[in-house]
């Protein structure tokens, strides 16, 4: 292992390694241990203290859609997708996340509050479906 | 810390344009040299945004812009804070002359897209979001900001009619603007029976993609004295940041970054929301301008949705917003959008923008976004008689 100070630290899980856990069904981030703060992106130092003392940590793969769009016009990787909610989800036990739930036309289909479950796929992005 | 006034403006018209980047900001730079009546030897430096410069297979478009103009001994930078680079490049421009490197410098931005299909272009800006986490899951700009109207619609029982009041509102200005990419006033019907882009966003609520450039020239006050009668200053130039992705912030109808980066411009100016006589904002969707007027203090929480419905923002109202037409409808030209700011505040207080002059102008304040805030930059201009 590296010793010298001017050595770059690998950070405690990287972005690779995150999306190699989602492949098995789990949503792994940092948690600082100073504060106690969540995030699912990637993080080398707390936002709100400042601190550098971080764990990585398995969340809940349940949660609440906190808004959403209904993507009707999308990105070349989603063509064949829509129409698709792009949502951002608070965890039942975790940080807020960003995700993508299948199937859905129209606001009435995914009132803001709908419970989803995070969907292991070999589709891009992290995928949830209603519960 | 000198002062620094803006001598000179140019611009192109903003639309669809055959010329490529190199070719616009070429263009708009000449104009501002010409407008400002500087020798071009004179200028030092120059600073240039540009977002997509890749789109067209080239990039260190720097010296392409000064080998044309002429002076290819003058060191060029392009910068990149997506839909914010050209107020970066000018706010870094206003440091050089501020800080006492340079007399004279070139500041402005280019984007062209045009030749783009609109998947692509889609495809392209979407890089421009935290792409692991949003693009990556998805979601387009307007998807974006769309997910930010649904959490403000929540908060603030805001409706899809209020959003396409500014809408109506930034098309009518662009009618009186004529360098402005959509020039046709719209009605309430066109924008509620528009496609849905990005639910609760329409077409109508998204600004086009547009190709263009805008140039500005900075110089200290004693070189403005000599060469124009109508300088404006720059009474306050300041950047902000905000965490970069909506799902890792604590409020979806607020970019924090606005509200340091307007305070800062505000408090370097020595104004209050009182003293400023019109806003240029970033409208990239009609959303935008209602959190960017919250924000920078127009407008209490959650009252900026009803400022366009009851005429406040209007030219002639208590607060005009966008007089330009705004990205909304004269256009947005992504890394030019920031330098196009200041060139019609610029306009207004020189008095020199006919149907949609703000009376009396004497002081403007623009507000220019990269992606969902995690650039923001704002700068406050004054006319000194």
């Amino acid at each position: 292992m590296a010793t010298d100070p001017h050595t770059a630290k690998a950070p405690l899980i990287t972005m690779k390694g995150q999306k190699d856990a989602l492949r098995d069904g789990k949503i792994i981030g940092f948690r600082c241990k100073t504060d106690g703060y969540q995030q699912f992106s990637p993080m080398i130092r707390c936002p709100k203290c400042r601190q550098t003392d971080l764990e990585t940590r398995e969340f809940s793969t349940t949660g609440t859609v906190l808004s959403y769009t209904i993507q009707s016009v999308a990105s070349e990787q989603f063509l064949n997708e829509t129409p698709f909610a792009f949502a951002i989800i608070q965890l039942d036990d975790g940080p807020k996340v960003s995700g993508w739930i299948p199937w859905i036309s129209k606001p009435a289909e995914l009132p803001v509050g709908s419970k989803v479950t995070y969907t292991p796929t070999y589709k891009p992005g992290f995928m949830f479906e209603k519960v | 810390m000198r002062d620094v006034c803006i001598v000179g403006i140019g611009t192109t018209p903003y639309g669809r344009h055959e010329m490529a980047a190199r070719e616009l900001m070429t263009m708009a730079a000449e104009a501002a040299i010409e407008d400002a009546g500087v020798d071009p030897t004179q200028i030092k430096g120059a600073f240039f945004g540009n977002a997509f410069g890749v789109a067209e297979k080239q990039g260190h478009l720097g010296p392409l812009i000064m080998t044309a103009l002429g002076i290819p001994e003058t060191p060029a930078t392009v910068m990149e804070t997506a839909c914010a680079s050209a107020g970066t490049a000018i706010h870094h421009g206003y440091r050089d002359v501020a800080g006492g490197f340079s007399d004279v410098v070139l500041v402005g931005g280019v984007e062209r897209v045009s030749m783009l299909d609109t998947l692509t272009a889609t495809t392209y800006f979407s890089y421009g979001s935290d792409y692991t986490f949003e693009g990556g899951n998805g979601c387009s700009f307007p998807g974006l900001y769309a997910t930010m109207a649904r959490g403000y619609f929540d908060q603030y029982g805001a409706t899809e009619e209020d959003l396409a009041h500014v809408a109506i509102k930034n098309h009518h200005n662009a009618v009186s603007n004529p360098i402005a990419h959509l020039r046709k006033e719209i009605t309430l019907e066109d924008v509620m029976g528009s496609m849905k882009v990005a639910d609760p966003l329409k077409l109508y609520d998204a600004c086009p993609f547009s190709d263009g450039a805008a140039a500005a020239i900075l110089a200290t006050p004693e070189i403005a004295k000599k060469i124009t009668d109508t300088p404006v200053y720059i009474e306050g130039s300041a950047r902000s940041g905000s965490i970069a992705s909506l799902h890792d912030r604590d409020d979806l109808t607020t970019i924090p970054g606005t509200i340091r980066a307007g305070q800062a411009a505000m408090q370097q100016a020595k104004v209050d929301i009182g003293d400023i006589d019109f806003w240029e904002v970033h409208d990239c969707f009609t959303i935008a301008e209602i959190v960017a007027s919250e924000d920078l203090g127009i407008f209490n929480r959650g009252e900026g949705a009803k400022a366009a419905v009851e005429g406040l923002t209007a030219v002639g109202g208590k607060h005009p917003i966008n007089p330009s037409g705004g990205l909304k409808a004269k256009g947005h030209p992504v890394g030019a959008t920031g330098a196009g700011q200041i060139v019609e505040v610029v306009e207004q207080l020189r008095g020199e923008a006919g149907g949609r002059q703000v009376d009396g102008a004497m002081r403007g304040m623009t507000h220019n976004v990269g992606a969902t805030g995690g650039t923001v930059v704002c700068h406050v201009l004054g006319r000194r008689n």
